[in-house]
């Protein structure tokens, strides 16, 4: 018997009008290879975030979809939060 | 249209659930009046972990004693709670806004939306914790205010000078939130 335990990107959604990216990892226990326990973490890259510790998979949907246009238009919708 | 089922034929026999299609549950409260129901589905349940962290132009650098975050989805409302210790803070610019990143959900596009953080707890602060957040239109952070909402004036974001920079336990949040995602 052999347990292991790895964490995979299992969900990758692109998500209102910034296109943030909404991701899911599984972080799996295995026993010999089959998933016994699984549970979820999460996070959600932003146009301006950096992804450079991310999952490649990731960066390459952030490549696509981050472009210079989304990411000027999140910056201009960032600088109106910031009003009291 | 989707097809409904019996419940009975849900069940899982090896495990006593109940195992709902992708469809959801629908409730059938309301309709487009194509048939197709636009409101009393439930149509996700998910609970897990995520990260926060303090992130602000006048933040170098933070590291953590604790930072922990779940979450709790279910329909399209999701419920976060956080606990953060932090060790060690670089302040550069004392002026700047603080806000918590890290959500595990973006926030919905709707009109003057504003989600609410309810700060149970802040202690070890430098001076004027943050007292309240919120959770804006599009976003994936928590904007945090120092002052409390009165009819005397407009709250004050809560600035990096407002945190302790040494290390060993400071700057402790605790908070729940509720929003609607995207």
């Amino acid at each position: 018997m052999s347990l292991t335990k790895q964490t995979v990107t299992d969900k990758i959604e692109i998500v209102g009008p910034y296109n943030h990216i909404q991701v899911r990892e599984a972080v799996q226990v295995l026993e010999d290879g089959n998933v016994i326990s699984q549970s979820y973490h999460r996070y959600v890259v932003s146009p301006l975030d950096d992804t450079t510790d991310k999952d490649p998979k990731v960066q390459a949907v952030a490549a696509a979809v981050h472009t210079q246009e989304i990411k000027d238009a999140y910056q201009a919708h960032l600088a109106a939060q910031e009003v009291a | 249209m989707t097809t409904a089922v019996k419940l009975s034929e849900l069940i899982n026999g090896n495990s006593s659930q109940i195992v709902v299609p992708s469809g959801g549950i629908n409730f059938g409260i309301s309709t487009d009046g194509s048939g197709t129901v636009t409101g009393g589905v439930l149509d996700d349940y998910e609970t897990g972990t995520f990260t926060p962290s303090f992130i602000s132009d006048g933040v170098s650098a933070v590291t953590y004693a604790i930072q922990q975050g779940y979450y709790t989805k279910v329909g399209r409302l999701v419920t976060v709670t956080i606990n953060m210790f932090t060790n060690a803070v670089t302040v550069t610019n004392s002026s700047s806004n603080v806000r918590i990143s890290g959500l595990p959900f973006t926030s919905a596009d709707v009109t003057e939306s504003v989600n609410t953080a309810a700060i149970s707890e802040t202690f070890r602060f430098n001076s004027s914790p943050p007292v309240s957040g919120r959770i804006q239109r599009n976003e994936a952070q928590i904007y945090l205010l120092s002052v409390a909402y009165t009819t005397a004036g407009d709250p004050t974001f809560f600035t990096a000078g407002g945190l302790i920079t040494g290390a060993g336990n400071k700057n402790v949040i605790r908070l729940t939130a509720t929003y609607f995602v995207a």
